[in-house]
């Protein structure tokens, strides 16, 4: 069985959507998502999400600050991770 | 709104900056090249340098900008160094200008180009921007003496780079000669990146002449050397980021490969020079005396550069 080489850009791709949208911070989430439309970030060496179906997987409604923002990123694609070794 | 919330806010408003426009945040890269005889050890240098961008935008995501050392793609082997010249249409100039439009960052390399009008080599600094386009070559001015058989440039061109950067680059030698560091600052350069392929035993010259072509010129300097070995030297890194006073801001070990990064606000460089007093210092060397009423009358503030004999010749008594 051969092992799928490891994407490791994701997040350099997301930070630059989230440059493109122009989000700022503070901001809720619903207006992140909002900024995010129409903007389609690579997350894999064959796949393209749209950003702000990413941001919509982010659990606080509501981001103080940047670190706040990328906080919620990296907890939601730990999430995805651990599903994948059946933690969650 | 309660301190809390005012710190809070100031902070949010940096980070803001950090993550949309205002902040410059370059990668360099200190790398080896190996020292290419042919052109698939130029094709070797290639992949490594590849390798790099993506490491870069890895562990520092959102990067505007990656910056490698003078001769990453070829090194320079002895005799064989013109037989790896490089041209416009090379393949490894089309390789990296694919993995910048790919992970839409700006680069800055320096390939030996081959000029066939000038019937010679050019060490040539070049910046890519993130879609792939080269928007800045400069042909060194000074190659090494006396050793470096390449084609001098005639100009330090300048180029408007990301989040307010303009960018000049100088190549190794160039650093030694004062008035290529001027000529970047007098054309509108408030980055200068440095790239070099500085050899041991004279690292401490490189860092020196960074930190004193900052400090003379008021100017943020990203300097990028070689490190490794080939078959005539060592080259011993200690690549940095000087701010406007000559101070080290960040240096990468000497002896090692390595990555430094330093997010800055070009801007503020500029409101600095223009706004406090005592930091415009390239006006203030074409205003001399201007705080005297003999000379810094309304219509002709101080005197310029015209009594320097170096430039202008001696004057007739």
């Amino acid at each position: 069985m051969s092992q799928k080489e490891n994407f490791t850009l994701g997040t350099h791709y997301f930070l630059k959507g989230v440059a493109k949208a122009g989000i700022s911070f503070p901001s809720t989430k619903a207006d992140c998502v909002i900024r995010a439309r129409n903007i389609q970030i690579r997350t894999d060496y064959d796949k393209y999400e749209s950003l702000a179906s990413v941001i919509k997987t982010f659990e606080p409604n509501y981001f103080e600050n940047a670190d706040a923002f990328v906080a919620a990123y990296v907890r939601a694609s730990t999430k995805e991770l651990l599903k994948e070794i059946g933690v969650y | 709104m309660g301190v809390k919330d005012t710190i809070g806010n100031v902070t949010s408003n940096v980070l803001n900056t950090v993550m949309g426009s205002g902040i410059f945040q370059p990668v360099l890269v200190q790398f080896g090249p190996k020292s290419a005889n042919t052109m698939e050890d130029v094709d070797y240098n290639t992949d490594r340098i590849i390798e790099y961008m993506e490491r870069a935008c890895t562990g520092f995501p959102g990067i505007d900008m990656i910056i490698f050392p003078e001769c990453c793609f070829q090194g320079m082997a002895p005799n064989n160094w013109v037989k790896v010249a490089l041209t416009w249409d090379s393949e490894p100039i089309k390789r990296v200008q694919a993995k910048c439009k790919e992970l839409e960052i700006w680069g800055c390399f320096d390939p030996w180009i081959l000029n066939k009008e000038r019937k010679g080599i050019e060490n040539t600094c070049i910046i890519i921007n993130d879609k792939g386009e080269i928007v800045h070559k400069y042909v060194k001015m000074n190659p090494w003496f006396p050793y470096e058989p390449t084609l001098p440039g005639h100009e330090v061109p300048v180029c408007k780079g990301p989040k307010g950067a303009r960018i000049a680059t100088i190549i190794c030698a160039d650093s030694r000669y004062q008035e290529v560091w001027r000529e970047a600052v007098a054309n509108g350069a408030n980055v200068v990146i440095h790239v070099s392929h500085w050899m041991g035993p004279f690292g401490n010259m490189q860092k020196l002449s960074n930190q004193a072509g900052a400090l003379f010129n008021n100017v943020m300097v990203l300097a990028c050397n070689s490190v490794g070995m080939d078959e005539c030297f060592n080259y011993p890194g200690g690549s940095m980021v000087c701010n406007g006073f000559g101070d080290i801001l960040q240096e990468i070990p000497e002896g090692v490969e390595g990555m430094i990064y330093w997010p800055f606000a070009p801007l503020t460089e500029d409101v600095q020079h223009t706004v406090v007093p005592m930091m415009a210092l390239e006006w203030e060397s074409r205003h001399r005396g201007a705080m005297t009423p003999y000379v810094g009358t309304p219509d002709y503030q101080g005197y310029d550069y015209s009594d320097y004999t170096a430039y202008y010749g001696k004057k007739k008594k």
